[in-house]
């Protein structure tokens, strides 16, 4: 298990520091999406990239769909990949779907993570009773819909959404990672993660997490990154980002790198 | 071809999928009720065969793909006798599964529709290997992605049926097991498999489910349970029985469970589950050790299970398939449906409502039911107990009788209802497929919804990249507009190296030049600074001396330079004296940037006309340039400054002349503060200058160094790069590369060449990494405090001063105006005029003074800060320390390897305002007399002294003697009053809003 999965996911170990950071790349993107991001930490960590395994640059075959029905299977791997470097302790930078993958990991396995900082985290994408995700089911279902209907209309309709549109550089590469997912991955991935729940667990959460949440994000309301805050077990910061957009790493690489350092710094 | 073969297979192609799946379905659910022999079976699938070949509007190559295959198949007889196979084991699924395989595999061996298939971007073969592989292998599902991207008529049947026989509303759900067929989806299949894995553990085996659906999950694993479904669960979990207790009824058993469990440690498991976290801390809190006694282990459960809400759930799921090509609509329809029967595992949803009334009805509110899943109920809505079978005589004795029986009637209400499900409600006992049959009913309006919808996007998205399109037409149409602008500017610069010719034409241009920027400076006073460096490049490049001083002069008149005091305009006539005696030889020079000012003289007259006072930097930083082109063939032509201390406008001060001056236009400047501090102060948007490149964290998608590195292969230019004490690790290498090398490479790896670039770096320590602070402990006003200042308007308070125990007359004027502050001090100081009627202004002024002095020693206690601020940004902790640390060692390095350092001193701001406080006291003496006393507030002075830190000293005397003047004049008219006058200025923060806060020197004193 452990040499091929490095291999599949392409696992990279990057810089000369001490401490291990590890990065995780959100839906749609794979790693991608870091370099801005990357050198800014190479020399004070040793850099764990590695590709979600519904990442376009990961061979699709590799996507098991009996496997990955849950996020669990997605911890699973963050895991082993953890185990298999010899990670003991590591701080840990999730985007999106991998801050929840983050957040289950670190229930699992708390000893192994220093902190968690969540980049546009959400324990829930739907709204429910009294919660805010930001997505009824109506609307996702539309968005499965025009996925399916014509992914590649879908994409570049949804890249400069969530991008921002007045960053064309970034709404490129994002379109390009999107596009590398085969379209079903993509669609079977979006709905595990629309059909996931962390609300319950978040207490079980004891590592201390800093949110970072930008001003508009069309995937995560405001509220979302107040109710994490509330409900994270760990000592909690909340870092608010004066950019809009779901990827900051590519939107506002500058701005997240200072943020980040901030918040690994405390 | 290929677009009428789509359009017309789909409708009949739906159809028959439709069919063909009825018939699968109702077999095996007739064999699984017992009721269909193996020959009625048999019968009914050819037929449906049947079926699908008569339906009438099949295009006729569609048509004979399907006759084709459908010969086949009856070619390949050992398809047939596998098939017979098959059936004769009963299992149902399988059946389905082959018959559907050989007809598909048939249907891939026709050539047409091989190359149908081709076209639509997958390999027959491929699809062929998928469909003889184990039923539960999962090549299918890849296929359905293929078929959904690229909606062809094809793959769909193919899933329509490998979906039906799933029995699942999700693709997710479709990819689990066969072995399950009539359990929920694959998460659920999912959850129950960890379950049971944790169950089968020697240590903390007794599963705490967690999360918002965990009861779903329960249910799931139960089920599974009570089903003896295989190949989810462990073996010897298998023959579970499963007994559910009510956390109330667990209030008294906890201490009997606990027991139990040790005694039967192996043979009896506890599964708990709780909606959230809090939930679970609650009953912590009153059990503190149940986690210990009853050997828990969590395990959050973070899918959702599909719950029903609503009688016909999620419409806009059947939408969500619907658009597969319009052809798909179908198994949409079935699947939504779909979803209620997941979790009425075996009753239909109407039934199952019913049901669950009764069972509530039967519980009393006592047991919350099962299926009621997401219960509100404070606490963890039930616990569930499950025990190995050989315990069930044991067990179920010591667990409350209630208990045992209610949920035994449950069951029995359950299976009542089962049963009238089974009987009235459909024809064929499983409700799944009366629920998909409903979905038929309305397959056509879903898919107009989705056009609409479709179409709704699709203008969407158009609308979106036209406005993206729009905005960036926006900005090029911006960009263009001020590049004409600036062109119009340049060809000023181009009209005078055409004056070295008569004089009269000189003059004429001349006149023209000189009207033109007052032109365009009306038009846009953004402009005001290209135009002014174009004039300065004039002035210091070359050319024919008249010409310069001429349009030197016209455009003094209408702009006049940053610095202008009447000195500076002295030195710029005294400047041009020069010019004319050093270039009145060599005019050959037209371009600005191969401008050498080889006489180090002039080029330092020239800054110092711009930078002012600064004349130890200028002169370092001129010379330094002098010398480098002394030996100019030898290097390589970049320069590197780095300039110290504080005076931070000084510093960009110089570097924008040194930009204007060297390389003839502002637009060669690029500005980056690595502090990345709210860049914007006031005083700072103030001298930001039209046409610099100035980096700004909210430029989005760039780092600093691929912003740095654009601008510079663009053209040599001035870096200025203030606080580099901040630079990140990455800015950091760039720079030593750069200053190793000469080339400047961006995060691409690109490398840009720096030759004849600047590099301006700034810090604010002094050398050493001393900071100013012990020396400017003393000052009253610091730089930071200057550069914050806002321009408010300035008002006048006139007291009477009441040592001559004069009523105060203008108490309740001062009172009055006060209130607009928002200042505390002097919230607190209309108090105590308030309370204390009669309050002598002096109270006021001993009040003030004290603000004053309050200010003053909080304006003590920020001045270390400024000199550390890496401490104040980066907190102290060990981790930013180790970085400051790095930086500072990388500092240190990088100072080495500098062309020179320059130390800028502290700007004397306490010497600038005691002149400007003398300045604006004369001015009072001169207008009212000896009697009158002045106070000003500091916020008035800092702005007082931002004024003059940008603007020149000229330009506060002008306004002192103008605008003031004036104000003390229209206040001595208000006040014929010969006593003695307590004069006041204090800037009006509230009320500031009518007049734009951009002025620091307001054009008039508010009175009244």
């Amino acid at each position: 298990m452990g040499q091929s999965l490095l291999e599949a996911l392409n696992v990279r170990v990057e810089g000369s520091g001490k401490k291990i950071l590890v990065l995780a790349h959100g839906f749609g993107t794979d790693q991608s999406a870091w370099k801005h991001i990357l050198p800014f930490f190479l020399r004070d960590y040793r850099v764990v990239l590695y590709d979600l395994v519904c990442a376009g640059s990961v061979n699709p075959d590799s996507f098991n769909f009996r496997r990955y029905t849950s996020l669990d299977a997605y911890v699973d791997d963050l895991l082993h990949i953890l185990d298999a470097l010899g990670v003991e302790r590591c701080a840990y930078v999730g985007h999106s779907v991998s801050a929840m993958i983050g957040i289950l990991a670190s229930i699992r396995r708390p000893e192994l993570f220093t902190k968690l900082i969540l980049i546009g985290a959400s324990p829930r994408f739907l709204n429910d009773r009294d919660y805010h995700g930001g997505f009824e089911q109506r609307e996702i279902e539309s968005v499965f819909l025009a996925m399916e209907a014509n992914y590649e209309a879908w994409v570049n309709g949804f890249a400069p959404l969530a991008v921002g549109a007045d960053v064309p550089a970034a709404v490129r590469e994002f379109s390009r990672t999107l596009f590398n997912m085969r379209p079903d991955i993509t669609l079977f991935v979006s709905r595990i993660v629309f059909n996931s729940d962390l609300r319950g667990v978040l207490g079980l959460v004891k590592v201390p997490c800093s949110i970072i949440q930008t001003a508009r994000d069309v995937s995560v309301p405001m509220s979302v990154a107040t109710y994490l805050k509330n409900h994270l077990g760990g000592r909690t910061t909340v870092h608010m980002l004066d950019v809009e957009g779901h990827l900051p790493h590519l939107s506002a690489p500058n701005l997240l790198a200072e943020e980040l350092r901030l918040a690994l710094s405390r | 071809m290929v677009s009428s073969l789509l359009s017309i297979p789909n409708s009949s192609l739906r159809e028959a999928c439709t069919r063909t799946r009825n018939n699968a379905y109702s077999t095996r659910v007739q064999l699984k009720a017992l009721d269909l022999s193996l020959s009625v079976s048999l019968d009914r699938l050819p037929s449906s065969r049947a079926n699908k070949v008569d339906e009438p509007p099949v295009s006729n190559s569609l048509m004979a793909a399907i006759k084709r295959s459908q010969a086949n198949q009856r070619r390949q007889p050992e398809n047939f006798s596998f098939y017979q196979q098959q059936y004769s084991s009963c299992s149902s699924v399988p059946v389905v599964k082959v018959e559907l395989r050989n007809l598909i595999i048939s249907i891939l061996d026709d050539p047409l529709v091989s190359r149908v298939f081709g076209e639509a971007g997958f390999r027959s073969c491929d699809i062929k290997i998928a469909t003889l592989r184990p039923v539960n292998n999962f090549h299918g599902h890849h296929l359905f992605g293929y078929s959904s991207r690229y909606k062809r008529p094809q793959p769909p049947l193919f899933l329509c049926n490998f979906n039906a026989s799933d029995s699942t509303n999700e693709i997710s759900m479709s990819s689990k097991g066969f072995s399950f067929p009539f359990m929920g989806g694959y998460p659920g299949e999912e959850n129950s498999r960890r379950i049971g894995e944790i169950m089968v553990r020697d240590k903390k085996k007794n599963p705490l489910l967690l999360g918002v659906s965990a009861s779903d999950a329960l249910r799931c694993f139960l089920e599974t349970v009570q089903k003896k479904v295989e190949g989810v669960l462990p073996g010897r979990l298998v023959q579970l029985n499963a007994i559910c207790v009510e956390d109330e009824v667990l209030r008294y058993v906890v201490g009997e469970v606990g027991r139990l469990l040790q005694i039967h440690a192996g043979k009896l498991w506890l599964i708990g589950a709780a909606t959230t976290y809090e939930i679970y801390y609650k009953f912590l809190n009153k059990y503190p050790s149940i986690e210990k006694d009853w050997d828990l282990e969590i395990l959050p459960i973070t899918s959702l299970g599909f719950s029903t809400e609503g009688s016909f759930p999620r419409s806009s799921l059947m939408e969500s398939f619907v658009p597969l090509g319009g052809f798909f609509s179908t198994p949409s329809d079935m699947k939504s449906p779909l979803s209620s029967s997941y979790l009425n595992v075996v009753r239909c949803h109407l039934c199952n409502e019913k049901c669950e009334q009764e069972v509530t009805a039967l519980s009393n509110g006592v047991f919350t039911d099962l299926s009621a899943e997401k219960n509100q109920s404070s606490f963890p809505s039930w616990m569930q107990m499950t025990e190995h079978s050989a315990l069930n005589g044991v067990a179920p004795l010591k667990v409350k009788d209630d208990g045992m029986l209610l949920s035994a009637k449950i069951a029995g209400v359950q299976r009542k209802w089962d049963g009238i499900c089974q009987s009235h409600h459909y024809n064929q006992p499983i409700p799944k497929i009366n629920s998909h049959q409903l979905g038929f009913q309305f397959p056509c309006v879903p898919a107009t919804q989705v056009a609409e919808e479709r179409k709704e996007n699709a203008s969407n998205d158009s609308s979106n990249h036209t406005y993206a399109s729009s905005t960036e037409c926006g900005s090029k149409n911006r960009v263009s507009f001020s590049s004409t602008d600036l062109v119009q500017s340049s060809s000023l610069k181009a009209y005078s190296p055409l004056d070295v010719l008569p004089k009269a034409k000189n003059l004429n241009i001349l006149s023209g030049s000189g009207e033109k920027p007052s032109a365009l400076e009306d038009e846009s006073s953004g402009l005001k600074r290209p135009l002014k460096s174009s004039s300065a490049s004039i002035n210091n490049g070359h050319t024919s001396p008249t010409s310069i001083t001429s349009v030197t002069r016209d455009l003094s008149l209408h702009m006049p330079p940053p610095s202008t005091g009447r000195e500076p305009e002295k030195l710029v006539d005294q400047c041009l004296v020069d010019c004319i005696q050093e270039f009145s030889g060599s005019l050959s020079t037209d371009n600005h940037s191969d401008f050498n000012p080889k006489d180090p003289k002039m080029l330092y007259k020239a800054l110092i006309e711009r930078v002012g006072q600064r004349e130890e930097a200028v002169q370092l930083v001129v010379e330094t340039i002098a010398q480098r082109q002394t030996k100019n063939s030898s290097c390589r032509g970049d320069l590197w400054f780095n300039f110290q201390g504080p005076d931070r406008l000084g510093k960009k001060r110089l570097a924008v002349a040194l930009c204007e001056i060297l390389y003839g236009s502002i637009e060669s400047l690029i500005c980056v503060d690595l502090s990345f501090q709210d860049a914007t102060t006031h005083t700072d948007t103030l001298f930001n200058l039209h046409g610099m490149n100035t980096y700004d964290v909210k430029i989005r998608g760039k780092t600093v160094i691929d912003y740095v590195a654009e601008n510079l292969s663009k053209k040599p230019s001035v870096v200025f790069l203030e606080n580099i004490e901040k630079a990140d690790p990455v800015i950091q290498n760039r720079l030593s590369h750069a200053v190793n090398t000469g080339r400047f490479s961006d995060l691409q790896g690109r490398e840009v060449n720096v030759r004849n670039s600047i590099f301006l770096t700034t810090t604010t320590f002094m050398e050493g990494g001393q900071s100013l602070s012990s020396g400017q402990e003393t000052t009253k006003y610091s730089e930071g405090n200057i550069l914050r200042a806002k321009g408010w308007p300035i008002q006048m308070l006139i007291g009477i001063d009441l040592n001559n125990d004069l009523t105060c007359q203008n108490a309740s004027h001062l009172d009055g105006t006060d209130k607009g502050f928002s200042n505390p001090i002097f919230m607190s100081k209309r108090k105590l005029i308030g309370t204390d009627g009669r309050t002598s202004p002096w109270g006021d002024l001993e009040m003030t003074k004290r603000a004053h002095k309050a200010s003053n020693s909080f304006l003590d206690l920020n001045l270390p800060a400024e000199g550390s601020e890496i401490s104040d940004t980066f907190p102290a902790e060990s981790d930013c320390c180790s970085i400051s640390e790095n930086s500072r060692s990388w500092l240190e390095d990088f100072i080495q390897q500098i062309d020179k350092m320059v130390v800028f001193k502290p700007y004397d701001f306490d010497g600038l305002a005691d002149k400007i406080l003398k300045d604006m006291k004369e001015c009072l003496f001169k207008v009212v007399g000896t009697d009158c006393l002045l106070e000003t507030e500091p916020e008035v002075i800092e702005q007082l002294l931002a004024a003059t830190y940008l603007k020149g000293c000229g330009k506060v005397e002008d306004w002192i003697q103008n605008v003031l003047k004036q104000g003390f004049i229209d206040a001595r008219k208000k006040f014929s009053h010969n006593a003695c006058f307590l004069v006041k200025l204090v800037s009006c923060k509230g009320i500031a809003q009518e007049e734009t806060p951009q002025v620091l020197l307001p054009a008039r004193i508010i009175t009244n």
